[in-house]
């Protein structure tokens, strides 16, 4: 029995270290910003008024009711007057008055739906914060700069060449991007791997959203590594620092996770009660097991 | 196996049976709990149920609006001084409850005339009985000489005089049901009471 | 015989019934008077968990009906109606969607106890093939209830398995376009495949869940030594020497397998219920649409061994076709193991290291396959410059290749390895760990 389960063992290890050996890949993301937590209910109104000011312009929210955000120690007083503008029934959802057909001629695709958005946004790995749709929506949400190829004049660093605009300019101000390419040259850095070693370097000190990404090109049979770093530049200020910014994102990913399943708070509050009586249940059982038992030799 | 159970402590036995029983029931009744539950309204049907408001300055005397609230029929009727004193001269014997005692309305409104203000009459135009809606006969004598006007049910015959409540002998056990409403000048919510309290 | 036996209860109520239905006879063959080996251990739980998941499954589906909508313009957006607008709604589709990841986890250990102790040889060879049943069965059952949310994981994964179809040969494209009866996966297929995962597949299923057990008990259960309990009987009574009755022994132990795994399944259920997506995808909360692809489809985690092997398998003649016939292999192979085990003795304790070593290989393809298959094909990069024929070969796909050889070998070579396999002799009674 136990050297079954060390062979198992030793074969999960293998798995395990082989697997953070071949870890390489496309580009990577670094986040750099703060969370906030959901438990946090001011956090949870600011991030609310955010979202139905900015969000739902040209975005739904058609699973989300308005009087769920009696939640969030709100009045329904509070709700109608600050927070319902398309609507004036609380029981109603949150719906968008934007026409879809036009939406789709203005911006290429129809916004989508924003009400399981946090749970579903997956659109690249994201170091240095856990790889939650939350963290992957929060840099989406801060990746954006001005890019004047693009229709909209907007690009983004966590999704290239989405069509959404960056609504919140105002907010922010406008963002740049800067990039740096560290090719081998035989002289500052030597090698394949001291160019890296430097673009990674780098990318770990930028104090500003930023990506990495490793490109290979072939040239002529030659093979030719290309280590390449993108950092935002703030080039105009927005009516709020880069702190408040931050906090404001943080605020409305909040928000929008709350949107995404506002029964997560209840879940975990009847998941705990629920393994304390399963605690309780266990120890009945298993001396209602000895007792019969004591029969069997 | 008979004599191992002749050995064992019967009594110790079933003791532990029953404590362990406790915390059993306890984990079945909070299974159970759950699905019930989803059987209730939902958040969806609470919204499509939410009061509703008219305005009842157009309703003329004699005039009866039809509103819906929660799939039921729920009637609003300004009643002309003729049906009101009409209303008034119906002995208590021919009626079933004529004080509104067994009956359900909320307790704003007048027992009698089963209204705020005598005039304005909202109910729901559902027959107590077994849930058909009964017809408007407002004319007095439209059903034999001594009828005073009011609403018949056609399902199975109920009675009932223009404040809904029920004549006796009919099928239905008790007057009209009046649902919570409250006005705000010549406006009309049907779904919140004049006390603010939500059905 | 159930009307020789004279009832059990007093109750003159049950006494009546007794006498017009075999309620005690049944209860008595089944429960009371069944006699198990004493020395069942850790791996005995998972049968009556099984029982018990499918009874969760049934109870969360019907309450889930009652408010879903097999539409493909209604279904995503039921399930959030369930999620938010019902009562408790959301934990019934937890339950539900976590209950699918468990019935496999569950399956798949009773399955593997069953290979260690060799409980699908004679005379359980039926038993094994009811089991087996069982486990297609399921595996249709999840596959259709997977394309119920209407996400686009659901989407995507029913076109690429029904696509699995098109590579049959002649027949294939027809067949395809007749299982989803439109063009590409659409509301008529959304609505067949519900009727098959709410009625169709459980009525198959409860039968085949009855046969199972009725055909386990005509036989008798195995245990962890692989020896026959009925050899050494007690003169008198007639009744095994190491069997105790399912009830009350069993039952109270099975007990407290049952709590066990219901704190685990509640703390996945309340705690984390996408469980890192591979419970519930994170691609499966964005609306089914067939005009966008998802970067990376993959299916749910319990089918990947076998869609490793799909992909693993390099296409003949430009023909998909060698794939699927390894994937379908791989799954109705387990048919004829009573067949093809050829060793002395049933249990792994009395087996030789020649069988231990395939086993334990089997184990690790099965495990490693299961990994890549969640996993794109690019998960370790190529071979790069240490090999020249290899260099632009994905890695994973050659592991992949050589996982699906191992599961094969263990099936196709086991007449093989168990019959030069060196076994311990078996003890006469059941031993006690």
């Amino acid at each position: 029995m136990t050297t079954k389960f060390k062979a198992l063992f030793s074969v999960l290890l293998l798995l395990v270290t082989v697997q953070a050996a071949f870890a390489s890949g496309g580009p990577e993301v670094k986040f750099v910003g703060v969370t906030a937590d959901r438990t946090d209910i001011a956090s949870l109104q600011r991030g609310a008024r955010l979202f139905v000011n900015h969000c739902l312009n040209c975005h739904s929210a058609q699973y989300m009711r308005y009087n769920r955000l009696l939640d969030l120690n709100l009045t329904e007083e509070q709700i109608k007057q600050n927070l319902m503008f398309t609507t004036d029934k609380i029981g109603d959802t949150m719906k968008v008055a934007l026409n879809s057909k036009d939406a789709k001629e203005w911006f290429g695709a129809a916004p989508p739906d924003l009400s399981v958005m946090a749970r579903s946004y997956t659109a690249a790995a994201i170091s240095g914060s856990s790889d939650s749709p939350s963290a992957v929506l929060a840099a989406y949400l801060r990746g954006f700069y001005q890019d004047d190829s693009r229709e909209t004049g907007w690009n983004n660093l966590v999704s290239p060449n989405i069509g959404m605009p960056h609504v919140l300019n105002e907010l922010s101000g406008t963002n740049k991007l800067v990039e740096t390419v560290y090719i081998a040259d035989g002289k500052e850095m030597k090698t394949d791997h001291d160019a890296e070693a430097k673009a990674k370097g780098a990318f770990i000190a930028s104090q500003t959203m930023s990506a990495f990404e490793h490109h290979v090109d072939k040239k002529d049979g030659k093979v030719e590594n290309k280590y390449i770093v993108r950092t935002l530049v703030n080039v105009v200020p927005g009516s709020m620092t880069p702190v408040q910014y931050d906090v404001a994102i943080a605020d409305l990913v909040n928000f929008m996770g709350y949107v995404a399943e506002p029964n997560k708070a209840k879940r975990i509050q009847i998941g705990i009660l629920m393994m304390f009586l399963l605690l309780f249940l266990l120890g009945a059982a298993i001396w209602l097991k000895k007792e019969f038992w004591k029969d069997i030799h | 196996m008979s004599e191992v159970f002749s050995k064992v402590n019967k009594s110790r036995r079933n003791l532990v049976i029953a404590v362990a029983a406790v915390p059993g029931a306890i984990t079945g009744a909070a299974v159970v709990a759950p699905f019930v539950a989803t059987l209730a309204p939902s958040e969806r049907a609470k919204a499509a149920g939410a009061p509703v408001t008219v305005d009842v300055a157009n309703i003329k005397p004699g005039e009866k609006l039809t509103v819906e609230w929660r799939g039921k029929v729920v009637w609003v009727m300004r009643r002309t001084p003729e049906q009101v004193a009409a209303m008034a001269a119906i002995p208590a014997s021919q009626l079933t409850d004529a004080e509104s005692k067994k009956s359900d309305q909320p307790g704003y409104v007048n027992a009698k005339t089963r209204s705020i203000s005598p005039e304005l009459m909202v109910m729901e135009g559902v027959c107590t009985h077994l849930g058909c809606s009964p017809t408007s006969k407002l004319t007095p004598g439209e059903l034999g000489n001594d009828w005073p006007g009011g609403f018949y049910c056609p399902c199975h015959g109920s009675k009932f005089d223009v404040a809904g409540r029920v004549f006796t002998g009919s099928p239905a056990p008790k007057n009209l049901v009046v649902p919570p409403h409250m006005f705000a000048g010549t406006s009309l919510t049907i779904g919140v009471g004049q006390d603010g309290k939500e059905a | 015989m159930a009307s020789t036996t004279p009832s059990m209860f007093t109750n003159p109520v049950l006494k009546w019934v007794d006498a017009r239905f075999p309620l005690t006879g049944m209860i008595k063959e089944h429960l009371t008077e069944y006699y198990t080996p004493k020395n069942f251990n850790f791996w005995y739980y998972f049968g009556s968990l099984a029982l018990l998941v499918l009874v969760l499954q049934i109870v969360t589906g019907i309450f889930l009906t009652m408010n879903y909508k097999p539409d493909a313009a209604y279904a995503f957006g039921s399930v959030e109606y369930i999620m938010r607008d019902v009562d408790y709604g959301w934990l019934i589709r937890y339950m539900h969607s976590t209950g699918a990841s468990m019935f496999f986890i569950v399956v798949y250990l009773h399955m593997c106890r069953g290979l260690m102790y060799g409980s699908y040889r004679k005379p359980r060879e039926l038993l094994w093939i009811f089991g087996m049943l069982i486990y297609l069965c399921l595996m249709a059952e999840a596959f259709f209830g997977y394309l119920l949310p209407w996400g686009q994981m659901s989407f995507w994964g029913a076109q690429v398995i029904v696509n699995i179809f098109s590579a049959v040969p002649f027949i294939g494209p027809d067949l395809a376009v007749w299982i989803r009866g439109d063009y590409s996966i659409g509301d008529a297929t959304l609505n067949r495949f519900f009727a098959f995962h709410v009625i169709a597949l459980p009525l198959v299923l409860l039968g085949l869940v009855a046969a199972h057990i009725l055909a386990l008990h005509e036989v008798g259960s195995n245990n962890p030594d692989g020896i026959d309990i009925k050899k050494n009987k007690d003169p008198k009574t007639g009744i095994p020497l190491d069997g105790i009755a399912f009830h009350p022994y069993y039952t109270v132990k099975d007990i407290v397998g049952v709590v066990v795994f219901l704190m685990i399944f509640t703390a996945i259920v309340f705690f984390m219920p996408e469980m890192g997506g591979y419970f519930l995808e994170y691609n499966n909360f964005v609306p089914a649409d067939p005009l966008k692809t998802p970067a990376h489809i993959a299916p749910v985690w319990y089918f990947t061994p076998y869609y490793s092997i799909l992909r693993a398998i390099p296409p003949l003649f430009g023909s998909q076709f060698p794939g699927v016939i390894g994937m379908g292999g791989a799954t109705l192979i387990f048919f004829a193991l009573p067949w093809l085990d050829r060793g002395a003795v049933r249990s792994i304790r009395y087996r030789g290291n020649l069988y231990k070593s395939f086993f334990a290989m089997f184990i690790v393809c099965f495990i490693v396959l299961g990994y890549l298959g969640v996993k794109s094909t690019d998960v370790w990069g190529q071979f790069g410059d240490w090999s020249v024929i290899l260099d632009t070969k994905e890695r994973a796909t050659w592991v992949a290749r050589v996982m699906t050889i191992g599961y094969f070998a263990f099936f196709f070579l086991m007449p093989w390895y168990t019959k030069a396999d060196k076994t311990k002799p078996e003890p006469a009674r059941v031993t006690m760990h």
